[in-house]
Order: C-alpha cells, then structure tokens, then sequence
C-alpha cells in the first residue's frame, strides 16, 4: 500500500526532544503575505530539522489567500486553520504535534498575548528600517505588559548583509529594554531573496524549491536556532 | 483628578490587557495607584512611576507584599472581583522612562515580581543609515543577549567565500 512521506517521516527524521509539547506566537497581520510566507516556510523547515511543526492560522476567511490550503504538509508538517477567537490550544489538530507554531492576527496582538493559554514564547519578524522596528517595538512592549515572563524572539528580515542584521536587532533590543524588563532573544535574520517570493506566488516551501539559495540557508538557520532553544528549556 | 484615576484612565490605553478594581487604595503607609487584575486573574499593583522611580520602586514592592497578604479577605468581601488569591501579586511601574538603577533593580528581582512599562510617545529607532530620520546618537548600551546567526556574508551571496 503506497505510504505518504508525511505518514513515515519520523522514520527518517531523528526527534528533536523538545519535551511537552511547545507552542510559538507568531503574529502575521491581515494581507501580510510576507510573514504568512516565513511562518509557513519556517514550519516547513522546523519539520525538516526533527520536530514535526503544525502551523495554526487564525485569520478571518478573507485572509485564507495567505495561506496554503489546511491539513499535511511537506515533511511532516502541517497547517490547521483556527478563528480568531478559538482559544489557543483549543483547536482540533489531527495530531499532537511536538511544535505548535501559532499566528494570531497581529492587529490584536494585546488580546492574544494576555488570552488564556496564550504561547509563552514569541517569535517576532521585524524589518530593519525605522518603521519596521518601532512596529515590532510597540509588539514586544505589548507582549512584555501581558506576560511578563514571556520569551520574546525577534528575527530580523530583508537584509542584505550579517552587520545589517546585527545593528538593527541590537537597536531593537536596548530599545525594549529600556522600556520593559524584557530582554530579547535573537534569532538571526532572512534576506531578501528573489526566491523566496516566487515561493510566496507557488505556495511551495522554498527549502524544497531552492534548498541552496541564501533564504533557504537563512531560514533554516533560524529554525535551528529555535530549536536551540526549545532544547535547551527541555532540558 | 487623582493620581490614581488618572493612571487608571491612562492604563485603558496602555495595558487594555488589565481590568482596574480599585485606585488610590491605602496600603501601609502609602497609596497604591491602581489595583487591577490581569488575564490571569492573578492581581497587579499599578504604580505612577514618574519622578522619583527608584523610590516608587521600592514602595512598589512593600505596597504588593502588603495586598497579597489581603487578598483572601478582599475574595471574601467582594467574591465577583474574580481574583485568583493564591497566584502572586505583581507590581507594575508606568513611567515616561526609568533610571538605569530602576531597571537594574528591576531585572535583578524578577519580572515576576514586577515589571516596568514605558509609557512614553513612540521612541526614535532610527537607524544611522536611515534616509528618512537624522542620525541620533545611539547609546552604547548592548542588549543583555547578543545578536545571534550561524551564517556568514558569504552564505548570504554578498561577501567573500569561506576559506
């Protein structure tokens, strides 16, 4: 009977003992393609690296362009659509995933992070000009009031080069913590890459399309950062 | 208007995640500012932070001791305020911006205990090389956890080649 590679991949992929299972917010605002695209292409990539990753979209059903259609993915992973006002944890997923990545509108950003059973674990994507990061600012402080012990991640996005990354993640994080206790975590950078908005339009994870391209290396990057992390905490 | 009523007015807008119970509350020798509960029905002690906040701090802290020793009784007199008397009581301190022993003070007790919430306009993050904003002067300050990446510029196709 012929098999899926879904169905078989934890033969292949070793675990990646992350513990119970772990839950990541991810906020992508209504008609962000761009965000939309990295947290699916990310799950996409989590998946590979050993911990099969389901990606719950909470959009409004205009925004369900954003996404590729629900149910298995590539690799392992998996996309379940949720309303905005299901509580988080409460949506039916087929399977117990070990990762959970979870994008709440970002529009109410606020409201999820202080909702029951909200993630404690926040993976923020900011671009590096000043607008891009007052936004993500205003995200962090908003999270940091809701939760005070909450990890707050920020990837730094559509930069060409490391020292580019470098400057505006630590621009970002003095800023934060000179308003908030919170200190932030870094979790590397995407560039921008041609590729990965052709991977947009074809709704195909580009670590698939293009696995050499520096936006595949770059996203699987912070995915193993991530899961750095989620090991580290396990443990 | 109160100190209290008017950060309780001012925290609709800064932290809508928080329902204000009580303000200008008698602790022990002091007032607290805002009582409110959070969405964990754990309660918070709101403090206006400005001026002396290293001050505020430390009331802060003994004026939270002092309400987590009360919440029992206040569950039994007003049952429909919906605290969970047995989570901890957390303080938090809205100020425009913190002295650097503040948040040193802050960071060394625990965001558990109590955070610090800048209620200050949208700050400049301009960047050095930004178009559009003049150049401020960037602190020297580092973030407490560095900047992290496996790659290099040559991964990105935009420097030299790994040896």
């Amino acid at each position: 009977m012929p098999r899926d590679l879904g169905d078989v991949i934890d033969c292949f992929i070793p675990e990646a003992a992350l513990g119970p299972r772990r839950v990541i917010g991810l906020p992508v605002a209504a008609g962000d393609v761009l965000r939309a695209a990295v947290a699916w292409n990310l799950s996409v990539e989590i998946s590979r690296s050993g911990a099969p990753c389901t990606l719950v979209t909470r959009g409004s059903p205009v925004d369900d362009s954003l996404w590729p259609p629900p149910g298995r993915g590539p690799l392992g992973s998996r996309l379940v659509q949720a309303r905005e006002s299901d509580d988080f944890g409460s949506c039916e997923l087929a399977t117990d995933p070990q990762l959970v990545l979870d994008c709440p509108p970002a529009e109410t950003l606020g409201h999820a992070a202080s909702s029951p059973g909200a993630p404690r674990h926040w993976l923020l994507l900011s671009a590096p000009d000043p607008e891009g990061l007052r936004h993500v600012h205003h995200q962090a402080l908003a999270i940091a009031a809701a939760q005070p012990d909450a990890r707050i991640g920020v990837t730094i996005h559509g930069v060409r080069r490391i020292a580019e990354a470098r400057a505006a993640f630590e621009e970002l994080a003095v800023a934060v913590e000179s308003d908030c206790a919170a200190s932030l975590a870094s979790y590397g950078l995407l560039v921008d890459d041609l590729h990965l908005y052709r991977a947009i339009v074809a709704q195909r994870p580009i670590g698939l399309v293009h696995p050499a391209a520096p936006a595949t290396r770059a996203l699987a990057d912070v995915a193993r950062l991530l899961l750095e992390d989620l090991r580290d905490a396990a443990q | 208007m109160s100190r209290g009523a008017d950060l309780r007015r001012r925290l609709a807008r800064l932290a809508p995640s928080l329902r204000p119970v009580a303000q200008d509350v008698l602790a022990e020798t002091s007032r607290i500012d805002v009582v409110a509960i959070d969405a964990n029905r754990a309660a918070v002690a709101v403090f206006d932070g400005e001026g002396d906040d290293l001050a505020t701090f430390t009331r802060a802290l003994a004026s939270s001791a002092w309400l987590e020793a009360r919440l029992p009784d206040w569950c039994q007199i007003a049952p429909d305020l919906g605290i969970d008397a047995t989570a901890p009581v957390r303080a938090l301190l809205v100020a425009k911006s913190f002295a650097p022993e503040t948040r040193a003070a802050a960071k060394r007790v625990g965001t558990s205990q109590i955070a610090l919430l800048r209620a200050a306009t949208p700050v400049s993050l301009a960047l050095p090389h930004s178009p559009r904003a003049p150049a401020p002067k960037r602190p020297a300050a580092r973030p407490q956890k560095p900047f992290r990446t496996g790659l290099t510029d040559a991964d990105l196709g935009t420097g030299k080649a790994r040896p």
